[in-house]
């Protein structure tokens, strides 16, 4: 134990590269990654492509977010691409049938309600029912599919212009909306995580759910919560999606399930639970992009992103393994 | 009296037919610190257990204040004002002191917690007990005496007019029992009840000041600690006569050696141990729970780490690292939780005899001998007399003697030179307990070494020709012929051997 003086809450020396040491491996990560390609290439360093970069990686952060909620508790939810698609599907099907200002009103209220109502259903399977949450998201995710299905077999469908303005307007031409939302979302998830008896609980549930449960948490809240908070997560990648895409497409968030796992992990979620951070999250998202990308620039087919996309994900794996072998766990 | 602020009066608890707690009535006082004593399953743990809303009693009555309560969970407990610091930890390791002391208890000021405020409730409190921490450490980075205090200043913070310690001094260093003892003074100075439960004799003298007996589930007396001596505490504590369900003992010594330890060490700070098991004999292990017998026996069969010397089985030395290791050299284990670690309840019966030894069945070389399968299924079923069904049928639905007898089965099949028992006859009847006595002797005196650890003493006393005592992972002492004997036992599992008992305290 260190010595009292300045006794505090603050992490510091072997405390705070328990917790933070993956965070601050992933923002340098991508701090440096952004300056090389910025130095070396001149179509990299252009205003257009980081707000194009930004707007891109944005739908997946979103639903990231909410992968990385329910992973802090120690879970995982399957059904994170489908909600992205219904959300999509929703909000552009209800502003094809009433095309007016109204209509997208409704659209963004009925999608953040549909996305609270997917989370509330795994939820209520997760904490009530107390069903393994693999299956219950993976039902659920076969039924938000099918319903997305359901409203719009084929990719179509129209988005009201106004709406999609304002989502994708840049700030002096130069700093997208989805910029600002990203840092919104960041100040919120950081605040709820770690500064409020919910984030504890949360962080608790994940770390040991019985001890959580002999310390008097509600663990069964605690979960439903999250999954709603998922759901809600989802919705707005959906309705962020609607806005760039001008249409509803039922399959495009089949890759985001994976994905949004992926950019937590990268990010230095612990699959195990209770340790990540949102930022870093955020992060992880923009490092899947960023290869994208710069693959992209070289001119190198889809196929072999994939195969990076996976060769990244196994060295965050590995970076966490490290650390937790480091610890002696 | 006008400052007994708890009465547990008739407590009853009952598990599966099995009584833990029979008639039994406990009270306590403000500013006094009491002390449960008695040996393994006396139902100490039980009746705290009850108190902190873990266990609804069967019966009794429960009175705080003068006032009925009834707990339906530990929130119940915990909010009518009891704290207790349990035996397992109930911490996160991912979370740092400050935020595991404060889990379900934020102090909040808008939605938010109030950091400041928290750090001072707990600056306040650690300077009031004399904790010297740092908030901001991950409790992953302790070491689990430290865990230990944080555990108890998590109880601290909540307040609680009485605190139940439930043996926290195993894990704890010497510099922090007196830590410990430190704030248990303190709570006594302010009024508050503590109730401490320990098995460490000289402890119980040391801090206590009324000690109530507990043996088999019943109350026995409550005695000022200043009445008290180590004679007196140990008679009260023992005194059963040996049920007559024993096999005799192989009268004919053999010289041949089956198993054989040399320096045989389980932990990196444990004394070396030398034993030697000849043919026909039952080594008995006895000490409290926790004090290193499930490891000593848990590491013949591969399944934890030791740290040095080596194991002769017939002679011939063997490499035990891992559970196939052990198997191959011819160890099995009958593992303490049938129902964890013995078996594979939604399974056959034939499925969870045949599982440890199929290798040993093969037709081709390659395929499964169903014949050879069956037939020894109905071997065991005969040889152990299991009452069953069907092969075919369930491993959950038989009673526990039986599932043990399934669990002894599988572990016969791979025709074992040395077998260990961890607990083999907990929670069954007696009807199958001394079954289960003549089946081990029948093995013995086959050639079997055979190692019994039972956290009844009756049982070691009944079955073993040679008693090892182990203590804070030593054995401490080795009883053979006429030193086995409850008494003698008792004070070597309490660490206050007659011989030895002095060095024994060192750590």
């Amino acid at each position: 134990m260190k010595d009292k003086s300045g006794s505090s809450f603050r992490l510091r020396g072997a405390d705070f590269s328990y917790r933070y040491f993956h965070q601050c491996f992933i923002i340098g990560f991508v701090i440096v990654v952004i300056a090389v390609m910025s130095l070396i290439s001149e179509s990299f360093r252009t205003a257009y492509n980081y707000g194009n970069l930004m707007n891109s990686c944005f739908a997946l952060m979103l639903a990231a977010f909410g992968q990385f909620l329910v992973i802090l508790t120690g879970d995982i939810d399957i059904s994170v691409g489908s909600m992205v698609a219904l959300g999509n599907c929703l909000s552009a099907y209800i502003m094809t049938v009433m095309p007016t200002g109204t209509g997208a009103v409704l659209a963004v209220l009925a999608t953040l309600a549909a996305g609270l109502l997917c989370g509330a259903l795994n939820g209520v399977f997760v904490a009530v029912f107390r069903l393994p949450a693999i299956i219950v998201t993976i039902a659920g995710s076969a039924i938000f599919k099918g319903i997305a299905l359901i409203l719009m077999p084929e990719p179509g469908g129209t988005v009201h212009g106004g709406f999609s303005k304002v989502l994708t307007w840049k700030a002096a031409r130069l700093v997208p909306m989805s910029f600002f939302l990203m840092v919104i979302c960041i100040v919120f998830l950081v605040i709820l995580t770690n500064r409020t008896s919910f984030g504890k609980s949360l962080r608790a549930v994940g770390g040991n759910e019985s001890a959580a449960f002999g310390t008097g948490v509600r663990v069964g809240r605690v979960r439903f919560t999250v999954y709603v908070l998922s759901g809600l997560f989802c919705a707005m990648s959906g309705l962020y999606l609607s806005a760039r895409t001008s249409c509803g497409d039922a399959n495009i968030g089949n890759t985001y399930t994976v994905y949004s796992i992926s950019a937590a992990v990268v990010g230095g979620t612990l699959m195990t639970g209770a340790v990540g951070e949102a930022y870093g999250t955020a992060c992880g998202a923009l490092v899947i992009y960023l290869i994208n990308s710069i693959l992209n620039m070289l001119d190198v087919s889809t196929f072999y992103q994939y195969a990076c996309q996976g060769a990244v994900l196994i060295f965050a794996l590995m970076i966490g393994s490290f650390e937790t072998r480091r610890r002696g766990l | 009296m006008s400052d007994c602020i708890l009465k547990m009066e008739h407590i009853t608890k009952r598990f599966s037919g099995v009584t833990a707690l029979d008639d039994v009535s406990f009270s306590c006082e403000k500013g006094k610190i009491h002390i449960l004593a008695g040996e393994n399953g006396a139902g100490k743990s039980t009746i705290l257990k009850i108190l902190a809303g873990v266990y609804l009693p069967d019966g009794g009555t429960i009175t705080l204040r003068g006032e009925q309560v009834r707990f339906h969970s530990p929130t119940d407990s915990q909010k009518a004002g009891i704290g207790m610091v349990f035996q397992e930890l109930t911490q996160i390791n991912e979370l740092t002191i400050f935020e595991n002391v404060f889990l379900s208890t934020e102090r909040t000021r808008g939605g938010l917690i109030n950091r400041k405020e928290q750090l001072e409730i707990l600056e306040r409190y650690m300077e009031q007990y004399g904790l010297k921490m740092d908030p901001s450490t991950i409790v992953d980075r302790l070491s689990v005496g430290q865990k230990q205090l944080v555990e108890i200043l998590k109880v601290l913070v909540r307040d609680p007019e009485i605190v139940i310690l439930d043996e926290p001094t195993s894990a704890l260093a010497a510099d922090e029992v007196q830590i410990l003892f430190r704030i248990m003074q303190k709570l006594k100075e302010e009024g508050k009840a503590v109730i401490f439960i320990s098995h460490r004799m000289e402890e119980m003298f040391e801090i206590g000041d009324l000690v109530t007996v507990f043996k088999d589930g019943k109350y026995i007396d409550t005695t000022p600690v200043s009445e008290m001596d180590t004679d007196l505490l140990i008679s009260k504590m023992v005194g059963r006569t040996l049920q007559d369900i024993f096999p005799p003992h192989n009268s004919a010594e053999s010289e041949e050696v089956i198993l054989e330890l040399k320096g045989y060490q389980v932990f990196p700070d444990s004394e070396p141990v030398d034993l030697r098991v000849h043919k026909g004999e039952v080594i008995g292990i006895a000490g409290l729970t926790g004090h290193g017998q499930t490891e000593f026996i848990n590491s013949l069969a591969g399944l934890h780490h030791t740290a040095g010397g080596t194991v002769e089985i017939r002679g011939k030395e063997a490499r035990l690292k891992n559970s196939s290791q052990a198997v191959k050299s011819g160890v099995a284990l009958v593992p303490g939780d049938r129902k964890q670690e013995g078996l594979m309840l939604i399974q056959s019966i034939r499925m969870n005899m045949a599982v440890g030894s199929m290798g040993m069945r093969k037709k081709y070389g390659l395929f499964i001998d169903q014949k050879a399968e069956r037939g020894m299924v109905e071997e065991y079923q005969n040889r152990l007399k299991i009452k069953m069904a069907g092969a075919a049928q369930e491993a959950s639905e038989l009673s526990g003697g039986n599932q043990q007898k399934v669990v002894l089965a599988k572990e016969l099949a791979i025709r074992p030179r040395v077998i260990l028992f961890n607990e083999p006859t907990k929670g069954i009847d007696v009807g199958s307990k001394r079954e289960f006595y003549y089946i081990m002797r029948d093995l013995a005196e086959q050639g079997v070494a055979v190692l019994l650890y039972s956290s009844d003493l009756m049982e070691v006393m009944g079955m073993s020709d040679q008693v090892l005592v182990m203590y804070e992972n030593n054995v401490v002492a080795r009883l053979s012929g006429d030193e086995i004997e409850e008494e003698q036992i008792m004070r070597h599992i309490m660490g206050v051997g007659a011989e030895k008992g002095g060095e024994t305290y060192e750590r």
